[in-house]
C-alpha cells in the first residue's frame, strides 16, 4: 500500500513541480522584452523522505521558491554608469547647441564685426561723404542686430534649461513617490507571504530607481524591511521608507529668470540644493548653464562690452561735422547697478553702483558682494575668489578687476545681506548705437598744427593726437616760436604765446630727427588734451608754429584711423604689457572655446556612452531572458513532465495488478 | 557565458546606428565641401578660418583704399601735370616779354595770355576730385584753397593738413597734400616769399604797363619747380601704392590657400571614407538579418 500511494505522491509532486519550472519559463519568454525584468528560476528541491528500516524513501520533489537573477553590484553600477550618463549626454545635447549657434560663418559675430570695420575704413577714405556715414551707422546697427540675435539664442538656451528644470524635477518627484509606494508594497509582501520574494515588485523598483538615476546621481540603501531608501546630492534623502520628499523649482535669488532646484521633505524647511546636484539629466542641464553657456554670455558680453567702451572713448576725443567734441557712440555699458539678493533684510537700502575702469582688466564674470560681520567682500564668481573684503562698501578695483564701486546708503545693510554686480553677463543683450545722426560721427581731431608760411628754416610740425579733451576746445590758437634763446641764453626752444605754458626746449643741432611734445600739465589746468606733437628739423628764428582747433576739417580722417585701430589692436585681457587681445580675437576664442569644450563633452559622452552599454550587457548577461536558453528548458521541463506523467500510469497499472491478484 | 536575446539585438542596432552617424557626417562633408562643420570638429581650425577670413576681409578693404588713394592721387598728378604745362607756356611767355625789340602794344597782347592762364592756374589749384572735394585744401576740403583777393594778392583758405589712408597692416600712404607749399611759400627773386598765382599777375601787370622785371623767369622757375617737387612726390606715392597692392594680393592668395587648407574637405579622402563606411553599415545590416533568424524555437516543431 505504502509503495504505491508514495510512488503516485512522488510522481504527482514531479508533475507539479514540472508545471511550475514551463510556467516559470514561460514568463521569462514573455517577459523577454520587458526593461528591467529580470530572468526567473523555479527553485527544485527533493522533499523529506520516508525513513524507514530500509532507508530514506524519497518522496519526490517541490518547488522551494522563485527566485530572479540578480546582482546587486551590477546594478548599482548601471545606476551610476546611467547617471553619469544621463548628465554627459545632456550637457553635449546642450552644448552642441551653442557649437551650431557659432559654427555658422555667416551668422556670427564675426561678419557683422569685419562689415562694421569695412564701413569705417570706408569712411576714414571719405570722412565728408555722407553716404559713407550713414553706412557706418547702418552697420553699426548691423551689428548691434547680431549682438542681439545671438543673445537672445544664449537666453533661450537659458529658457530650455529652465523648462528642462521644471519637467526633470517633476518626473523625479513622481518617481519619488512612486519607489516610496512600492517600498510599502513590498515591505506588506515579504510580510503576507512570509519572507518569499516579490520578484516582479522587487523588478519594478528596481527599474524606477534606475529611471531615477536617468535624472539625477542616486545612491541606495537598502534596510532590513525590504525597503529601499534613496539620496541625491550630497544627502539628502528622495525616498526614506515609504515617504518622498518634494522637489521644487524655484526663482534664483538674484534672477527671477534662473530657475534653481529646492527641496523639502515631509513638509520641513525648503533648501536650495542647485550646487548639490550631480549626475542626470539634472546636473547636466545645471552643468551646462554655470559652465559653458555662462562663459560663453559672459565670453560675448566682454567683446560687447569691450568694443562700446573702447570705441566710445575714443569717439569721445574727435570731431564731429558740427566742430564739436564726439559723445559716445554705442550705449554706454559700463555702469551697472547691483542687484539685491530676495532674501536680503526689507530695511537695507544701499545702492551699489559698478563702473567699468579698464576693459583690459575686466573679467568675463559676474561679482556678488557679501556684507558679513562689517566687512564687504567682493567675490569673483567665475572661480569663487574673493577679491576685496572692505569695511567701505566704495572700492576700487581698477587694478585686477578693472571696475570699481560706489556706493550711496540710506540704511546699511544686515549681515549675510548680498548684492550681484553683472557688466559682462547682459552686454550683448543691451549692447545699442547711441548716436543718430551720420553728422555725430567724430572722424576728425579735435586740434590741428600747422608751420607758418613764412617761415624761413626748415623745421616742420606733424598733425598730432588728444587723449583727453581738457580744455578743449581752446580758446585762442597757441603760437611756437622759435629762438636760440628760449630758456635762457644758448639754451634754443620754442615760446609758447596763448596759453600758460613754459617754454618748449628744443635743440635743432641734436633733435632735428625730430622731438616729441605733448600739451599737458604743467599748463592751463591740465593742458590742452594732452595733444602730443613732434617738431622736426631747423627752425629759423622767429619762425613759428601755430596749433589750433581744427575746425571744418571735412576731410580730417586722424580720428577715424583711430578707430580703425580696434579692429587689430589689442584691447581686452591684460598681460603683462597691458592688453593681449584684440575685439575680433576676443571672439574667436569664444568659438574656439565653444569648439574645445563641445568636442571635450562630445569625448566624455561617448566614453560614458561606452561604459554604460558595458554596463547594461554586464546586468543583462546575468539578469536578461536568452530565447534558446529558455527553449532549453523546456524542452527539459517537459520531457521530465511526461517522465513523471509516465509513473502515474505505471503506478495504476501496479495498483491495478494488484487488485486483480486479490480479485483471483 | 549567457547573453540575454534582447541585449544581443541592442547591442547589433547600436553598431548600426554607429554607422550611420558616421555616414550622415561623411555625407554632410560631402555635401557642404567643409571639412570642419562645427567648431568642435577641429576647435583649431575653426578659430585659424575665423582669422584667415578676417584678415580676408581687412586685405580686400585695404585694395578698396589703395584704389581710393590711387585715384585721388592720380587726380593730383593730371592737375599739377597740367600746371606745369601752363608755367612752361608762361616761360615762353617771358622770355618773348624779355625782347627789347616787343613794344607796347605786343606786350599788352602777351598780358592776355598771361591772365588767362593765371586764371587757368588757380583753377587747377581750385580742382575739385569726383567726389567734388577740393583737391589742395588740406582736411578743409569744403573750402576752395585760393582765392583772388584782389590787387594780386592771393590768400590760401585751407591747412596743413594731409590725409592719410591705410593700405597694409603697416602702411598709410597720403592721399591728399596741402596746396600751401605747392602753390605758395616761394622764395621769390625779389626777396620774401610768393606765391605762383601772385608772380604770374605781376608778370601779367608789368606787360600791361609795358615793363618786365628780370625776376620774373627765376620767380616762374622756382614755382615750376615747387610743382614738379609735389608732382614727384605725388609719382613716388602712386609707385609705393602698385609696389604695395601687389604685395597684399599674394599676402591674400597666400592666406586664401591657407583658408582652404584648414577649412575644405579633401574630396578623395571623404569619398574612400564614405565608401568603407558604407560597407560596414550593409555588413551590419545582413549580419543582423540572419542572426535574427537563429532560435532554438525554430526547431521545436
Amino acid at each position: 500500500m505504502t509503495a504505491t500511494g508514495n510512488l503516485l505522491g512522488t510522481a504527482v509532486s514531479g508533475l507539479l513541480a514540472y508545471q511550475r519550472a514551463m510556467a516559470a519559463t514561460g514568463h521569462n519568454v514573455s517577459n523577454a522584452n520587458t526593461p528591467g525584468y529580470s530572468r526567473q528560476t523555479s527553485v527544485l528541491t527533493a522533499q523529506s523522505p520516508l525513513p524507514s528500516g530500509g532507508g530514506f524513501i524519497g518522496t519526490g520533489v517541490t518547488v522551494e521558491t522563485v527566485t530572479r537573477a540578480y546582482d546587486q553590484f551590477l546594478t548599482a553600477q548601471l545606476r551610476t554608469t546611467t547617471s553619469g550618463q544621463g548628465q554627459l549626454s545632456t550637457s553635449y545635447a546642450l552644448s552642441k547647441q551653442i557649437d551650431n549657434i557659432v559654427a555658422d560663418p555667416q551668422a556670427g559675430l564675426s561678419p557683422a564685426l569685419q562689415d562694421f570695420f569695412a564701413a569705417l575704413q570706408t569712411v576714414a577714405d571719405d570722412p565728408n561723404a555722407s553716404s559713407a556715414r550713414q553706412l557706418l551707422l547702418s552697420q553699426a546697427t548691423s551689428l548691434t542686430n547680431r549682438f542681439h540675435y545671438l543673445a537672445d539664442r544664449f537666453n533661450n538656451l537659458a529658457s530650455s534649461v529652465n523648462t528642462q528644470i521644471s519637467s526633470t524635477i517633476s518626473q523625479a518627484n513622481a518617481l519619488g513617490s512612486s519607489i516610496a509606494k512600492m517600498n510599502q508594497q513590498i515591505y506588506e509582501l515579504e510580510g503576507a507571504y512570509a519572507g518569499q520574494p516579490p520578484n516582479d515588485m522587487l523588478d519594478k523598483r528596481d527599474e524606477a530607481i534606475r529611471q531615477l538615476s536617468e535624472l539625477v546621481a542616486v545612491r541606495v540603501v537598502s534596510q532590513d524591511n525590504g525597503m529601499q531608501n534613496v539620496f541625491i546630492g550630497n544627502g539628502q534623502g528622495l525616498v526614506i521608507g515609504n515617504q518622498a520628499a518634494v522637489l521644487s523649482a524655484t526663482q534664483n535669488e538674484f534672477d527671477p529668470e534662473t530657475l534653481d532646484v529646492s527641496y523639502s521633505f515631509g513638509g520641513g524647511t525648503v533648501a536650495n540644493i542647485t550646487h548639490n546636484i550631480t549626475g542626470g539629466k539634472l546636473g547636466g542641464v545645471i552643468d551646462f548653464r554655470d559652465g559653458l553657456l555662462k562663459t560663453t554670455m559672459d565670453q560675448l558680453g566682454r567683446v560687447a562690452l569691450g568694443l562700446s567702451d573702447a570705441f566710445n572713448a575714443q569717439h569721445r576725443l574727435g570731431l564731429d561735422q558740427g566742430n564739436a567734441l564726439g559723445q559716445d557712440f554705442f550705449t554706454d555699458l559700463g555702469t551697472q547697478v547691483a542687484v539685491d539678493n530676495r532674501t536680503n533684510n526689507v530695511a537695507t537700502n544701499i545702492t551699489l553702483t559698478g563702473t567699468v575702469t579698464d576693459i583690459g582688466a575686466l573679467k568675463a564674470s559676474d561679482y556678488r558682494i557679501d556684507f558679513s560681520a562689517g566687512i564687504y567682500n567682493v567675490v569673483r564668481m567665475s572661480d569663487n575668489t574673493v577679491v576685496s573684503a572692505s569695511a567701505s562698501a566704495a572700492v576700487d578695483l581698477t587694478a585686477t578687476e578693472g571696475f570699481s564701486i560706489a556706493a550711496a546708503m540710506v540704511t546699511a545693510p544686515t549681515n549675510g545681506d548680498s548684492f550681484m554686480l553683472r557688466f559682462t553677463a547682459p552686454a550683448a543683450k543691451n549692447f545699442g548705437v547711441s548716436i543718430t545722426q551720420s553728422s555725430q560721427i567724430a572722424l576728425a581731431a579735435p586740434l590741428r598744427s600747422s608751420a607758418t608760411l613764412t617761415n624761413t628754416g626748415n623745421g616742420a610740425i606733424t598733425q598730432g593726437a588728444v587723449s583727453n579733451t581738457l580744455n578743449l576746445p581752446m580758446g585762442a590758437p597757441l603760437t611756437l616760436t622759435f629762438s636760440p634763446n628760449a630758456l635762457g641764453a644758448g639754451v634754443p626752444g620754442f615760446t609758447v604765446a596763448g596759453g600758460v605754458f613754459g617754454p618748449l626746449a628744443y635743440n635743432p643741432a641734436t633733435e632735428f630727427a625730430g622731438k616729441s611734445f605733448t600739451l599737458a600739465a604743467p599748463g592751463p589746468a591740465a593742458g590742452y588734451g594732452s595733444y602730443t606733437f613732434s617738431i622736426s628739423g631747423t627752425p629759423s628764428t622767429n619762425d613759428t608754429f601755430i596749433i589750433g582747433n581744427n575746425t571744418n576739417a571735412a576731410s580730417d580722417n586722424r580720428n577715424a584711423l583711430k578707430l580703425v585701430g580696434f579692429q587689430t589692436n589689442p584691447t581686452l585681457i591684460n598681460g603683462a604689457a597691458g592688453p593681449t587681445v584684440s575685439i575680433l580675437g576676443a571672439y574667436t576664442n569664444l568659438v574656439a572655446d565653444v569648439g574645445t569644450r563641445t568636442r571635450q563633452a562630445d569625448i566624455d559622452h561617448q566614453a560614458q556612452q561606452a561604459l554604460l552599454n558595458q554596463a547594461v550587457e554586464s546586468q543583462s548577461n546575468i539578469a536578461g531572458v536568452n530565447l534558446d536558453e529558455e527553449a532549453a528548458n523546456l524542452v527539459r521541463f517537459q520531457q521530465a513532465y511526461q517522465a513523471a506523467a509516465q509513473m502515474v500510469s505505471a503506478s495504476q497499472t501496479m495498483f491495478a495488478t494488484l487488485l486483480s491478484v486479490t480479485r483471483g | 557565458m549567457r547573453i540575454s536575446t534582447m541585449q544581443m539585438q541592442q547591442t547589433a542596432l547600436n553598431a548600426m546606428l554607429d554607422q550611420q552617424t558616421k555616414l550622415s557626417k561623411t555625407q554632410n562633408q560631402v555635401a557642404s565641401g567643409r571639412k570642419v562643420l562645427t567648431p568642435a570638429d577641429d576647435p583649431t581650425a575653426a578659430a585659424q578660418a575665423l582669422e584667415y577670413t578676417q584678415q580676408l576681409a581687412r586685405f580686400t578693404q585695404y585694395q578698396n583704399n589703395i584704389a581710393r588713394a590711387g585715384s585721388s592721387l592720380s587726380s593730383q598728378d593730371e592737375t599739377l601735370g597740367a600746371a606745369v604745362d601752363q608755367l612752361q607756356r608762361l616761360r615762353e611767355l617771358a622770355v618773348q616779354a624779355g625782347s627789347s625789340t616787343l613794344g607796347a602794344s605786343g606786350r599788352l597782347a602777351i598780358s592776355y595770355e598771361v591772365r588767362k592762364l593765371n586764371d587757368s592756374i588757380l583753377d587747377l589749384a581750385n580742382t575739385r576730385g569726383a567726389d567734388g572735394e577740393y583737391l589742395f585744401s588740406g582736411y578743409q576740403t569744403q573750402t576752395a584753397p585760393y582765392t583772388d583777393a584782389g590787387g594780386g594778392v592771393y590768400t590760401y583758405n585751407g591747412d596743413q593738413g594731409q590725409r592719410q589712408l591705410e593700405v597694409s597692416p603697416s602702411t598709410r600712404i597720403v592721399a591728399s597734400d596741402s596746396g600751401a607749399r605747392i602753390f605758395g611759400a616761394l622764395p621769390a627773386a625779389a626777396g620774401g616769399l610768393t606765391d605762383v598765382f601772385a608772380v604770374i599777375s605781376k608778370f601779367a601787370s608789368d606787360l600791361e604797363s609795358n615793363t618786365y622785371s628780370a625776376g620774373t623767369i627765376r620767380d616762374l622757375d622756382t614755382a615750376t619747380a615747387s610743382i614738379v617737387g609735389a608732382r614727384a612726390s605725388v609719382g613716388a606715392r602712386e609707385n609705393s601704392l602698385d609696389a604695395i597692392k601687389a604685395l597684399n594680393s599674394s599676402f591674400t592668395q597666400q592666406t586664401q590657400q591657407n583658408l582652404s587648407g584648414v577649412q575644405d574637405l579633401d574630396y578623395a579622402e571623404a569619398v574612400t571614407r564614405l565608401n568603407m563606411q558604407l560597407a560596414g553599415l550593409q555588413a551590419a545590416q545582413q549580419a543582423f538579418v540572419r542572426i535574427q533568424n537563429l532560435s532554438l524555437f525554430n526547431s521545436l516543431r
